[in-house]
């Protein structure tokens, strides 16, 4: 749950820079409008965009191909003031039904083409009661629009992933080198450490491996950006271990720009006592469920941060052992949630 | 306040508990022409399987059928497999891949159905690219929305649901003495919650849903934490919201950093007698729109039923469960409160007196009133500042 820090916008015109490409986008197809739906569990595109945090319920980004974005929401006009503090919204609209809302800011416009922005994971009945309320509009799909922004990060990102994967990593590694913790003791000081750091959201689990050994787990929402770590305990024996770590000691000496997580995941093969799952930072706040299938097979670009995970099968299923944060570079990768400096 | 450790609850529901949601459910259905469920699981609203898998997914999304007879079949994100199989309840747990063919249809078809009528829970939040796939997966099946029937379901709870709301109200009352012992001047809101979240997952909460806000009477609502420090005479409010074993319970309480003002406590007084009026109209039979005219009743009268509309509040409590925001207690909503429902008073709104103001406690219905959940005193909390 998104329960922790919300910060100001701060840099406007970083926003206003991203929103500007995605217009470029909507131009380049010849929509008047795009919209984008987002609700509190997959809520980064409108971050991204806006840094407004959707902390509950379901939100429509309305994005005019020239002009500033607005906001249609179900969440209540008392905290348009905090919206607006937080945000660069300014023109924020709420009220109980998504359609009216949509139509309503549709009719200020001139009919043309509306831009769904991912299309396949709009609610159906909310996209054709849309499409029927407003038939003067032609709707089309617009895939990947944001997210396939959000993969490549500008300043303002990259300075927010170096710090949320430092926060991840100290988290995860101060969680596992507790002496003789509980499983729900080691997520508590996973949690006090990156909340009190300023994480806005954050997710932790411990799980046991074999030997006696658990594996703590953080990923961390800081600002708009996700980033994981995973880390070891200690135990009477330490053969579970080494799988874990030479898996993703294989996976990273092949992280490099231009490889693909295909490779990086065919890389565990080898090894056999661990499997590798490589996830864009852009991804990791929904494990990934939403990517396109392509991005198994897209090069990664430099200047790319993703998660490399090792992962072990246990009694209770697959288990997160090791991770960390990386950022790509043409020569190799930098790990950030280890603290390596992101020299670029 | 409670300071103890939550009290034990079974790890694994029995299958008896499992039988008896399917009678449930299955006289729904009968009485809705019906002949099966499928619950769809968005990542945000996972309710309805705590309900009828008893598991904690994690996936992005999931479906589970339920059969008018025979068994039931979830299909999951990997990340869920093995959460669902181990729960005891869905033994047949099939990989959720919307490019498969057939996997499906077979497990609807397995269950005796040919062209039918199946209820769909969440079928309003069903995305394009799930809902294609079940339309060519059900070609020759009608779907209609079965979200209403379930949230009815749901609406009562079990002995076994009520014990694990008992142990979150426990969790629930040490969170909120976490979260009065993290506040103090220069402390800032996010700081506060880090506290509380802390402690309570120590505690074994397996997720919070928590707003706070801090301040004087501009103060208009509650948000997420920001980077605001606290100062003497401050009033802080919060609504925290645990969840233990996939069940939510809720406080809201506000507290004063220093000696509370005379606007502060003639708030407190007031919130505190609109509560009790709330709590007074409940009891098994009556509405959602009881309880709320009751607590608004005691705002007209002091003359600030204009602090009871949609424009300052949202609802006056709600209902509670597998999910912390069911039936909405508000004006108008005739759902009748049923004994075994839960749900939690709260008049939380602004006024000129001190700004929003919380004040809210989570009880069980009962035939001739409630039981609460909480030990937490209704008072305007005081911490030395």
């Amino acid at each position: 749950m998104k329960r922790g820090l919300v910060s100001r916008k701060g840099d406007g015109a970083a926003f206003v820079a991203r929103v500007k490409r995605l217009q470029e986008r909507l131009l380049a197809t010849g929509a008047a409008v795009g919209l984008i739906y987002e609700d509190v569990y997959r809520a980064d595109d409108v971050a991204y965009l806006t840094n407004l945090c959707v902390y509950w319920n379901e939100a429509i980004l309305a994005v005019p191909a020239e002009g500033q974005p607005t906001l249609l929401t179900k969440l209540s006009p008392r905290v348009h003031q905090w919206m607006r503090a937080t945000s660069t919204l300014d023109d924020l609209r709420s009220g109980p039904n998504f359609v009216k809302l949509v139509c309503d800011y549709l009719a200020e416009r001139e009919p043309r083409t509306l831009a769904v922005v991912d299309r396949a994971w709009w609610p159906a009945a909310l996209l054709e009661d849309v499409a029927a309320a407003a038939p003067e509009w032609s709707v089309r799909d617009l895939p990947d629009a944001v997210r396939s922004l959000r993969l490549a990060p500008d300043g303002l990102d990259e300075e927010t992933l170096e710090r949320a994967a430092a926060i991840a990593g100290e988290a995860a590694r101060r969680a596992a080198t507790a002496v003789d913790e509980s499983a729900n003791g080691r997520i508590a000081i996973a949690e006090l450490h990156a909340r009190e750091a300023g994480a806005k959201d954050l997710i932790a689990d411990c799980q046991a491996l074999d030997d006696g050994v658990e594996a703590v787990r953080v990923t961390v929402q800081l600002g708009n950006v996700w980033s994981r770590a995973a880390r070891m305990t200690g135990g009477p024996g330490l053969t579970a271990t080494a799988g874990p770590m030479g898996a993703l000691s294989a996976a990273e000496s092949r992280l490099r720009a231009g490889t693909t997580r295909s490779e990086l995941e065919l890389a565990s093969v080898d090894g056999a006592m661990a499997k590798i799952a490589a996830t864009h930072h852009a991804d990791l706040g929904s494990n990934g469920d939403f990517r396109p299938d392509s991005d198994l097979v897209t090069p990664l670009r430099r200047g790319a941060v993703l998660t490399l995970e090792a992962t072990v099968e246990t009694i209770a299923g697959p288990v997160t052992a090791l991770a960390d944060t990386y950022l790509v570079s043409d020569g190799g990768s930098v790990a950030l949630s280890r603290g390596e400096a992101a020299t670029r | 306040m409670s300071s103890n450790a939550p009290t034990a609850a079974p790890a694994v529901a029995p299958i008896a508990e499992r039988d008896a949601r399917y009678a449930r459910l299955r006289e729904a259905f009968a009485s809705h022409e019906l002949d099966g469920l499928l619950v769809y699981v968005p990542g945000w609203r996972r309710e309805d399987a705590r309900y009828l898998a008893d598991a904690q997914l994690r996936g992005s999304f999931a479906l589970i059928h339920l059969p008018l007879d025979g068994e039931p079949t979830a299909f999951t994100l990997p990340v869920d497999r093995v959460a669902v199989a181990a729960a005891g309840w869905v033994t047949d747990v099939r990989a959720l891949d919307l490019s498969a063919s057939g996997t499906l249809s077979a497990a609807v078809r397995g269950a005796g159905l040919g062209p039918s009528t199946i209820g769909v829970a969440q079928l309003e939040l069903m995305p394009v690219a799930v809902r294609a796939w079940l339309q060519t997966e059900l070609a020759d099946t009608r779907l209609i929305s079965a979200t209403r029937l379930l949230s009815a379901v749901r609406l009562v709870k079990s002995e076994l649901e009520l014990q694990r709301m008992r142990r979150c109200g426990e969790l629930t009352d040490a969170g909120w003495e976490a979260f009065v012992a993290a506040m103090r001047p220069g402390r800032s809101e996010y700081e506060i919650v880090a506290e509380v979240e802390a402690r309570m997952k120590a505690m074994g909460a397996t997720d919070n849903f928590m707003l706070i806000a801090s301040g004087g009477d501009e103060v208009r609502g509650m948000t997420p934490p920001s980077a605001r420090r606290l100062g003497v005479g401050d009033m802080v409010r919060t609504e925290l919201t645990p969840q233990v074993d996939g069940y939510w319970t809720q406080i809201c309480r506000s507290a004063v950093l220093g000696a509370a003002s005379d606007g502060q406590r003639a708030s407190h007084e007031l919130f505190a007698a609109a509560l009790d009026a709330g709590l007074s109209a409940l009891r098994g039979g009556v509405t959602a729109h009881d309880v709320a005219m009751a607590e608004n009743d005691v705002f007209r009268a002091a003359g600030y039923g204009e602090y009871c509309t949609a424009k300052h509040t949202r609802v006056r409590g709600h209902g509670l469960g597998a999910h912390f925001d069911e039936v909405p207690l508000v004006e108008g909503e005739e759902t009748v409160l049923e004994t075994g429902a839960v749900v939690i008073v709260h008049p939380n709104t602004y006024t000129p007196l001190a700004g929003y103001h919380v004040l809210g406690d989570p009880v069980i219905v009962t035939p001739t009133g409630w039981e609460p959940l909480l030990s937490t005193t209704r008072e305007l909390f005081e911490v030395a500042g």
